[in-house]
């Protein structure tokens, strides 16, 4: 049995869950990501297609990723052509939303050194003149 | 009275209450208790003075889902023993609770000698039927985060704001995998409605909570309103005798 651990992503927003579950093999635990998505997307299919279920291993190593719109039943009434389109369409919001928090990320790594440099500059000046 | 901190007891006349009030006994209903099997026989009536007693629908893989609640606004088994039925499906304690008890023939003779009492059985019988109607409704139309914000206003109004429960077991009552449950509370957490830690929920912004439930609470509290009278303006607290009577 292996722990594997599944995280909702909506938007830019990250929903853990803390526990995990433990499966026999990778495809239970896939399977499993697939029950979830269908469970937190019904009756609310039109407006959460972009969400995802992250699958990561006890190391928090991610290892899959469950688009809504993938694994929507109700698409396939409508044929490939517009399924396909909704899949991109729900795909690219997904990717957006990652290349946007990850420049929240960098945004806020970008901050944190710009205090730790002030900080530096601030020591420096406050040495002795003779010093320099 | 201890016995009157059930709302059904507490309308029932003095004279009835003057027969049935001898048998009563105070009872603790510790949480996972099983108190009745389906389709089995009911042999003793409970009338709960607080917690949780849910009537859960079993399935053949093993599944199951709550489809009405019972508070201390409520009884179970009284109609069973009115008529001597069998419970239908499983009923337990889902949060516990001191409850009076008393035997199913007391019940079945007092209502027999007594219109009132049993019309009151009844009128209970009607409520719940209405609550198990609205709850299949819920679970065939509405999303999972507006039925977790249904369900924990149904159990405020029943137990207040601090609610000892596992996900496993709010999982298994509204028929979703824990996981489900698990990323649906952190988003109310995210959203500042709620409060999870391990096995307690306790609910922080219940004005929030109705925001993103669906109809079926505010149509369950209507339903015993309309049945027993009670005031909309006292239904988003937690009953008690103080506001029910």
């Amino acid at each position: 049995m292996a722990l594997y651990y599944f995280i909702l992503k909506v938007g830019r927003k990250r929903f853990p869950d803390p526990v995990g579950e433990e499966f026999e093999d990778f495809a239970d635990a896939r399977a499993h990501a697939h029950t979830v998505a269908g469970e937190l997307m019904r009756n609310r299919e039109n407006w959460t297609g972009h969400w995802r279920v992250e699958v990561c291993d006890d190391c928090l190593q991610p290892c899959y990723e469950c688009l809504f719109a993938d694994v929507d039943q109700r698409l396939k009434a409508f044929g490939d052509v517009v399924r396909g389109s909704v899949i991109r369409v729900a795909r690219t919001t997904a990717a957006l939303n990652d290349a946007l928090l990850n420049i929240d990320d960098t945004m806020s790594d970008l901050r944190q050194t710009m205090r730790l440099l002030d900080a530096a500059t601030l020591g420096y000046s406050a040495l002795p003149a003779s010093r320099s | 009275m201890p016995h009157s901190k059930n709302r059904i007891l507490s309308l029932v006349s003095p004279r009835d209450l003057q027969l049935l009030g001898a048998h009563l006994r105070l009872v603790d209903l510790e949480q996972g208790r099983v108190i009745a099997g389906s389709r089995q026989h009911v042999h003793t009536v409970f009338f709960p003075h607080g917690g949780i007693l849910s009537c859960v629908v079993e399935l053949k893989d093993g599944s199951s889902i709550e489809t009405g609640m019972i508070g201390n606004d409520g009884v179970f088994g009284a109609m069973q023993a009115i008529d001597d039925r069998l419970s239908l499906n499983k009923v337990m304690v889902q949060v516990p609770a001191r409850a009076s008890i008393v035997d199913a023939r007391i019940v079945k003779k007092v209502a027999d000698s007594s219109p009132d009492f049993r019309d009151l059985i009844v009128k209970y019988e009607q409520f719940l039927l209405g609550q198990v109607q609205q709850t299949t409704a819920c679970n065939a139309v509405h999303n999972i985060e507006a039925r977790t914000c249904k369900w924990l206003i149904r159990m405020y109004d029943l137990v207040g704001t601090d609610l000892p429960l596992t996900q496993e077991f709010l999982a298994q009552m509204m028929g979703v995998q824990r996981t489900s449950v698990s990323t649906v509370a952190s988003q109310l957490q995210d959203k500042g409605l709620i409060e999870y830690r391990r096995g307690k929920v306790q609910i922080r912004n219940i004005e929030a909570v109705q925001l993103h439930a669906c109809e079926c609470a505010d149509a369950v509290r209507e339903q015993y309103a309309e049945v027993f009278g009670k005031s909309k303006e006292t239904s988003a607290a937690p009953m008690s005798l103080d506001q029910t009577t």
